[in-house]
């Protein structure tokens, strides 16, 4: 009966709120663990979600948009299944969330965003969603927020070979090799994967007389890619050298409401990094990076005789100064440097900017209870210096058993426009100013334990003001449209995050569940019927939740996430409906452990109630479909 | 107490599935009826395409009634339960049939007049803008095809081609023949709509995009100029020898006139430049003032009634929100004003079937 009391609160807790934290143990690569996060004495005063190792996990043979609309209440709007996906924050546009890999900014220079679908998770041992403000320390330009991603070094002397292979329905096949070695000085992970899906899913055609059922047609990725992280550890220098490059092709589906389609779209990346790492002393580290990222798209409709391209190439630099003269007080100093340049058919010829920032970060915890964090951002911009970006963010924490702490920040925003905002040969606008707003969030954090049940809720308040917001607007009496400072637009809301832990009756029971409510205000120029409306494609609602069961070597997993309706046009007289999609994931250790050499395998049920929906207009989404996948790993530690 | 278990989390999965809406693809709020279709004479409606926004599929059909003055939006999915398509560009009234073009869903749907039910649709089309009936055939105009289609007007399959360079636009039938808008070579194109061939050319301006006959049976074309490419033009072509006898210039490369119309009487033309101009087809020169301004409105089409004279000024707004047509009588005095689909551009007018 306690189980069943137990289980009857997770589910009468879902429509509340979560997310975990922490990652978990390393090694375990199949079977879902959660650790509640916290180990700080008093957690930072700004909005930051780690998605735990199972996710990581479950989602190592995805797409990055994928791991993130199980893991987070950030919007993901996706064009369909291996299509262009991105992610928003906060009731803010796709551009207006940021993506870091290693420090550098991977968000296009010329569109301003990234496709997430483009991103394999295999790039990332770490995932950091920071939410609002706390983008700040990051770059500008996250209005909504940013996606950290990092590799890391397992110092632990090691050796081990990963063989994966997973099926899933409509012929998607992915394959994926990892290879890595330490002996304590020296780290190298090699990873190579590759997918082919046909992603030919039946649908119900509901555009068309009588609604027959239709099977997706000129839906075809292939994607490969390979990275090398490369380790050396020497007394208080580390070196580090990361790399990968991907190239994703792709057949673009027509929309259901056309006859048919012969799009085409090719990306290759290449990324690389090297990092100089300083350990002075306990108190003092030096961190220097440097890196170069490449971008290249090539867009095909021969319907419609449109053949365009873009380069893209980025060169960064980052200096990192830690300090920590005393317990309480931390320092960090950044200088960053960037030198990007774009070459697109749309621009018809090659643009580039160059930029410096310097910044600075304090953090005093004056008392166990107290903690006070102070950052000042200077960008320069082609040599002009732009407004000081500053941040304060103060937590408090009246309690430790159970942990209760509120926490508070301000901070100044910007976002750049885009060399497309500003070069695109018929509607750039040289004349732009950057987005530039004002950031505000309160919080509430508590977790505590209770013999064999843990749980841990935070929520978060958030309010800000964005003006000069950048919109593309037809001009008056002619064809053309041209980028502008349009509007201004007010975002406020609530995160609310609940992860609760038990061990019962042999079972590990989890749930982590995350819930967004995002409202809006535009107000622009010369238009009456658009004032106060919700901005297109912002759900005021959004749930995310997943329930985990674990026994032994065996786990089930249920994700369900909610999207409200989204409006379509900016008078919000058109929407796509609210909707749902479910999942359930089966994971064995097929080998008692230690062992050298073992096998996983992981059953997915996705869309598992299925759904009719589309996430935008005509774009079908695929009914109930499964997958399955298996896993050889051999490790030895020494 | 794993059955217990069991039984709480599939409760709980159903009562979240539960959620799941009935509606699919974009809806809109409050949507038409088919019962809120117009009751009005098919001789007395006035049809408007509403393009939509391009691959949102969000394309509309609207019907306005001038002597009840009320409209009806969203008539094709209404009637016939599913959407137009990807981008409507124009319809056409032809033989008791209402033929909407679907630009970028490459199609074209054959309505009823009388109750809008659909009864064909012609697939196989690239990207079709146009579409006229001349010689007992339909020719249909396309952006990428370089070709004009023809189609059987009882079967309402494409028989055939008519290679013809380039972005074709507007179709006029003149004495027989056929003059099509070469907006892509900066041609009027004359075509044998008997032999299906492309007979003639009459080079014009830079982008053309609209032509109309006036009464004394010259044909008078719109040129954009293009991209700040050329001052834009407007042209005067003798059909009978095939040459530009007048041209004006506009005064500035930067301006960009559209959507070039002709009262009922053939005497006055009227295009839009920002806001709405007109001229007799005798002035030597174009107008130094607007006939109405468009006063912060994103002015997209204008049409005028074949019986009435009444003018129809279309305000696509800001492209993407529902859009504006007002209705002005010959006078220039303001009529009526009503709310249409997004971004409300080809007018037919069933006076003129």
């Amino acid at each position: 009966m306690r189980a069943a009391r137990f289980i009857t609160w997770f589910v009468l807790l879902l429509p509340c709120a979560a997310v975990a934290q922490e990652p978990s143990s390393p090694d375990t690569l199949y079977l879902p663990q959660v650790v509640i996060a916290g180990n700080e004495a008093v957690a930072a005063p700004y909005h930051v979600t780690r998605p735990d190792s199972a996710t990581m996990a479950a989602m190592a043979t995805r797409t990055l948009a994928d791991a993130l609309a199980v893991s987070s209440a950030a919007y993901v709007r996706s064009y369909g299944q291996g299509s262009l996906a991105t992610l928003s924050f906060r009731g803010t546009g796709a551009n207006h969330t940021q993506l870091y890999w290693n420090g550098m900014p991977l968000n296009s220079p010329l569109l301003g965003l990234s496709d997430l679908a483009e991103m394999p998770m295999a790039i990332a041992d770490r995932i950091e969603l920071h939410h609002g403000l706390s983008s700040l320390a990051d770059g500008s330009g996250g209005l909504g927020g940013s996606v950290y991603l990092e590799g890391s070094a397992q110092w632990q002397p090691s050796t081990s070979v990963s063989l994966l292979q997973r099926v899933a329905s409509f012929n998607d096949y992915r394959t994926q090799l990892a290879v890595s070695h330490g002996n304590g000085r020296w780290y190298s992970q090699t990873q190579a994967f590759q997918t082919t899906a046909q992603n030919d899913f039946e649908f119900t055609n509901v555009a068309v007389q009588n609604e027959p059922i239709q099977r997706q047609q000129h839906a075809r990725l292939m994607q490969r890619g390979i990275q090398q992280q490369l380790y050396r550890n020497q007394g208080r220098h580390t070196f580090s050298v990361r790399a990968h490059a991907t190239e994703t092709d792709r057949e673009l589906p027509r929309l259901i409401t056309a006859e048919t389609s012969e799009q085409t779209q090719q990306d290759q990346a290449v990324r690389a990094l090297v990092e100089w790492l300083f350990q002075s002393s306990e108190k003092t580290d030096l961190r220097v990076r440097s890196g170069y990222v490449y971008h290249y798209q090539h867009y095909n409709d021969p319907l419609a005789s449109i053949a365009d391209s873009y380069h893209e190439h980025g060169w960064y630099s980052n200096a990192r100064l830690r300090f920590r003269p005393l317990t309480a007080w931390k320092f960090q100093a950044n200088l960053e440097s960037g030198i990007i340049r774009g070459r697109s058919t749309g621009i018809g010829g090659t643009v580039q900017r160059n930029q410096f920032a310097a910044l600075l970060q304090s953090q005093w915890q004056p008392t166990k209870r107290w903690l006070v964090h102070l950052l000042l951002r200077q960008e320069v911009l082609d040599g002009q210096a732009q407004p000081t970006l500053p941040s304060l963010g103060i937590t408090y924490s009246p309690g430790l058993n159970p942990r209760v702490s509120f926490r508070g920040s301000i901070a100044r925003s910007f976002r750049y426009p885009t060399l497309n905002d500003l070069y695109w040969a018929q509607g750039g606008n040289p004349t732009l100013q950057p987005e530039r707003g004002w950031s505000s969030e309160l919080g509430l954090q508590t977790s505590g334990k209770r013999k064999q049940f843990l749980w841990e809720f935070a929520a978060t308040a958030f309010y800000s003001e964005i003006d000069d917001w950048i919109q593309w607007v037809p001009q008056a009496g002619s064809n053309l449209w041209q980028a502008t400072n349009y509007q201004h637009v007010t975002n406020q809301g609530v995160e609310t995050t609940l992860q609760l832990s038990a061990n019962v009756g042999g079972f590990t029971l989890q749930s982590l569940t995350s819930y967004t409510y995002t409202h809006n205000n535009v107000s622009q120029p010369e238009s009456e019927s658009t004032a106060a409306a919700q901005l297109i494609y912002v759900p005021a609602h959004n749930l995310s939740t997943r329930l985990v069961a674990k026994r032994k070597r065996y786990a089930a997993e249920y994700s369900h996430t909610f999207t409200d309706r989204v409006y379509i046009t900016t008078d919000n007289q058109w929407y796509m409906p609210a909707w749902n999609t479910a999942s359930l994931h089966l994971t064995a250790a097929l080998t008692k452990r230690n062992r050298a050499g073992a096998w996983y395998a992981r059953a997915e049920i996705n869309n598992l109630f299925n759904y009719n929906y589309q996430v935008l207009p005509w774009r079908p989404m695929p009914g109930r479909w499964f997958a399955l996948s298996l896993q050889y790993k051999w490790q030895k530690t020494r | 107490m794993a059955k217990n278990a069991l039984t709480y989390l599939l409760l709980g999965a159903a009562l979240l599935s539960s959620c799941a809406p009935d509606a699919i693809g974009p809806q809109r709020v409050p949507d038409c009826t088919a019962s809120d279709l117009v009751a009005a004479d098919t001789a007395a409606r006035v049809y408007i395409i509403n393009e939509g926004n391009f691959t949102w599929g969000n394309a509309s059909f609207s019907i306005y009634d001038p002597l009840r003055k009320t409209i009806s939006n969203n008539v094709f999915s209404a009637v016939n339960n599913r959407p137009l398509g990807d981008v409507a560009q124009s319809v056409l009234l032809h033989n008791n049939h209402a033929f909407l073009v679907v630009n970028n869903s490459g199609k074209v749907e054959v309505l009823h007049e009388s109750d809008l039910t659909a009864v064909a649709s012609i697939a196989g089309l690239a990207s079709p803008r146009y579409m006229v009936e001349a010689a007992n055939k339909l020719f249909i105009s396309d952006l990428y095809a370089n070709a004009i289609s023809v189609c059987n007007s009882n079967t309402f399959q494409v028989s055939g081609q008519i290679a013809v360079p380039g972005w074709t636009e507007q179709l006029l039938p003149i004495n027989g023949e056929l003059w099509c808008v070469g907006a892509g070579n900066n041609n009027m194109y004359l075509i044998d709509p008997v032999a299906e061939q492309l007979i003639d050319s009459v080079a014009v301006g830079e982008e053309p995009n609209s032509a109309v006959l006036d009464a004394e049976g010259f044909l008078w074309v719109l040129c954009s100029g293009g991209f700040d490419e050329e001052l834009p033009t407007l042209h005067k072509i003798d059909v009978q020898n095939r040459q530009v006898v007048l041209t004006h210039s506009f005064a500035e490369l930067s301006q960009s006139p559209t959507a070039l119309a002709i009262n009922a009487s053939g005497t006055h033309l009227f295009w839009l430049n920002t806001d709405l101009w007109t001229m007799h087809i005798h002035d030597s020169a174009l107008p130094a003032t607007a006939a109405i301004a468009a006063a912060n409105r994103n002015l997209y089409n204008v049409a005028v009634h074949p019986l009435s004279n009444e003018i129809y000024l279309t305000d696509a707004r800001s492209f993407v929100e529902e859009g504006t047509v007002y209705r002005y009588a010959e006078t220039l005095q303001p009529v009526d004003s009503f709310q249409c689909g997004i971004i409300p551009g080809h007018i037919a007018f069933g006076a003129a079937n």
